[in-house]
């Protein structure tokens, strides 16, 4: 096998989690010489399907957000997919494995935590404290924001005072704006999101046209992904990416890593390395971490992805229709914090989604086919909304990651997923249902459809390896440090310790910056 | 026959209604997706007594029988309801009269709002700052 020369660093992955780190500990440590290694490539921006007149095929097909949808459709060349076993699990994982990760083909919605989510064991009984607080993670957070840039409005009454944003938020548009005054009509709390999404032009990028599939990968560039946003400033500072880079092994000897062994089209290498980071989703990294024998009880448990489930309002006039980035309209906390009153605790968001293309939504019929299916359509197209309702999933051991115990195509172990929705996230839900449906007829709607469960919202894979002070309960330290290897550091979604309500793409970049900063202060 | 009996699954499965047009007559390529799941019109035609048999029926009997299938093979039916669909859904015909336009998101884009929306939700967003503070310390 080839031996290549040392380097200090080592990231594995190059999404969200992994360029947030490499980004700062390059600006921070620029003595370091770090080495990138990514399983998939760049994307083209000019082969995407928004360029396509067809592009609905695509979502369904090569360009869905399933990686097992996009392998049986043939597979993607940028995002080197592997297949996921999903059998068990109540939720689908999604992801894009290639330069920029999941930001490729993210909605961008872009909320932080709550000051409480930090402390929900100390607040009320249920999951566990982070090794560290909001305030502690703030400075992190508005970093990250800097470096994304954000489109939003100060201001908001669910959370402590923000930086003003560069933007003002993307257009509400008349979906946005119904919603708005249905929310008003029930004294309830909304606001529009923090989006990823440039409504102006800014930092060298355009201003979104609202052209829609922001999840099939932005061709403008407008909408924030980290192959635009960290990696060239990254590349730019003397880090090297290398794609096509499946990594099948951190290399441990006696307590602390050697290096990792990767894959390329040329053969297998060994590259030696000081500290090695893994940051490939929470999958992805208790898959390599489980592959190389580390050993820790809680690596690959406490799965959490959010219980999500949503209802459809259809109302007597047109919407937008299928226009505009999908997540990135209003949301609202009215029900965020515990009440302890409503039968759980913690909280639900509610947030309204923009409609899908005409396939997208007939692909989702309760009877996809026959006069049915156009009496359904003619009733929703251009005149549905969905509130998405999301729940903090509290962190449960026997929900997890694990390998399959034969090899997959990428000569890393096969991995499954299991995980089964809890009662508590059930009963939240279904307040938060409720909820949804109230505010839709608020708004108007004529009708409602309550979808009690979205299997296809597996983005967020969170918890794997997540961060603690006692290695029997957690992976890593606060610093992402893993209890046990030394020079082995987890730099992604795996580390959460609670999953929130919310998306946590801010929360990700966040905690990857401060494990970033804090590797350069003690490496100082 | 076969081409008739394969339009006459399509329509079956997604029929006319006004000016919206049924499958054999939206433009599809539907080749590779009917020789794909080719197991599933198989049955149907087995249900019917023949290809022959199936194209003859009257629309309501032609439902039934591709109902009864998918009834039996409900994993294979719902893939080819699913592939059919998204060819259909996706052509310029009855996208067009979805009432929605025929053309790729970009360059174009589209508009989103109207003049008058950042005034109004500026107005209804001073009642929800006017609660100063509803997240927990």
């Amino acid at each position: 096998m080839k031996r290549l020369e040392p380097v200090d660093v080592v990231v594995v992955g190059a999404g969200l989690g992994a360029a947030a780190f490499t980004r700062h500990l390059a600006e921070e440590a620029p003595s370091l010489s770090i080495v990138v290694l990514e399983r998939g490539g760049w994307v083209d921006r000019a082969a995407l399907p928004a360029y396509k007149a067809d592009f609905q095929r695509d979502v369904l097909g090569p360009y869905a957000t399933s990686p097992n949808v996009r392998l049986a459709a043939g597979g993607l060349a940028p995002s080197a997919d592997y297949a996921v076993d999903d059998s068990q699990s109540d939720f689908k994982p999604l992801m894009w494995s290639g330069v920029g990760g999941s930001t490729v083909n993210w909605a961008a919605h872009f909320p932080r935590f709550h000051p409480s989510d930090f402390r929900t064991r100390t607040l009320d009984g249920v999951g566990d404290d982070w090794p560290f607080t909001y305030a502690d993670l703030e400075p992190f957070y508005d970093l990250n924001d800097a470096r994304f840039g954000i489109a939003g409005l100060a201001g908001d009454p669910a959370y402590p005072p923000k930086p003003q944003r560069p933007m003002p938020p993307i257009a509400l548009g008349k979906l946005g704006m119904t919603a708005a005054r249905g929310f008003d009509r029930l004294g309830w709390h909304w606001w529009p999101v923090d989006s990823a999404i440039n409504s102006r032009v800014h930092d060298g990028r355009p201003a979104c046209n609202h052209c829609g599939p922001c999840q099939q990968g932005c061709v403008t560039g407008a909408k924030a992904s980290t192959d635009m946003t960290h990696w060239p400033q990254a590349i730019a500072r003397g880090v090297e990416m290398r794609t096509g880079a499946v990594v099948l092994q951190v290399e441990i000897a006696a307590g602390r890593v050697t290096g990792v062994t990767y894959r390329t089209a040329g053969g297998d290498v060994f590259q030696p390395a000081g500290t090695v980071v893994v940051a490939g989703n929470g999958v992805g990294t208790a898959r390599l971490l489980l592959a190389s024998g580390v050993t820790a009880p809680a690596l690959g448990r406490n799965l959490m992805y959010h219980g999500a489930g949503y209802v459809r309002g259809f109302f007597a006039e047109d919407l937008d229709g299928p226009v505009g980035p999908t997540g990135c309209s209003i949301y609202s906390h009215e029900f965020y914090e515990t009440d302890r009153s409503r039968g759980f605790v913690r909280g639900v968001h509610l947030q309204a989604t923009r409609e899908n293309p005409l396939a997208v939504q007939a692909a989702r019929l309760a009877e996809p086919w026959g006069t049915a299916a156009h009496a359904a359509l003619l009733r929703e197209f251009r005149r549905s909304m969905a509130i998405l309702v999301v729940n903090e999933d509290l962190p449960e051991p026997e929900n997890h990651v694990a390998l399959t115990g034969e090899t997959a195509a990428d000569g890393l172990p096969g991995v499954k997923v299991v995980y089964r929705l809890s009662d508590h996230s059930r009963r939240a839900l279904d307040f938060g249902l409720d909820r949804a449906e109230e505010m839709l007829r608020a708004a108007g709607a004529v009708e409602t459809v309550r979808v009690p469960l979205a299997p296809f919202t597996g983005w967020h894979l969170l918890g794997t390896a997540r961060m603690g002070t006692d290695p029997a309960t957690s992976v890593t330290d606060g610093s992402g440090r893993v209890h046990g290897v030394s020079g082995l550091i987890v730099a992604d979604g795996s580390l959460f310790t609670t999953s929130a309500a919310v998306n946590p793409g801010s929360t990700i970049g966040a905690v990857a910056t401060k494990v970033a900063d804090d590797l350069a202060r003690a490496a100082a | 026959m076969k081409a008739s009996f394969d339009d006459t699954v399509l329509d079956t499965l997604f029929p006319g209604l006004g000016a919206i047009p049924p499958a054999s007559r939206a433009g599809l390529d539907a080749t590779a997706v009917l020789t794909r799941h080719g197991a599933v019109l198989t049955a149907i035609a087995a249900a019917a007594g023949g290809e022959a048999a199936f194209v003859a029926a009257d629309t309501g009997t032609r439902a039934g029988l591709v109902e009864t299938v998918g009834t039996a093979e409900p994993a294979a039916f719902q893939a080819l309801v699913l592939a059919v669909s998204a060819l259909y859904h996706a052509s310029a015909p009855v996208v067009e009269a979805y009432g929605w336009v025929a053309r790729a998101p970009q360059p174009r884009g589209f508009a989103v709002g109207a003049p008058t929306d950042e005034a109004e939700a500026a107005q209804l967003l001073e009642k929800v700052r006017a609660r100063r503070q509803i997240w927990r310390a």
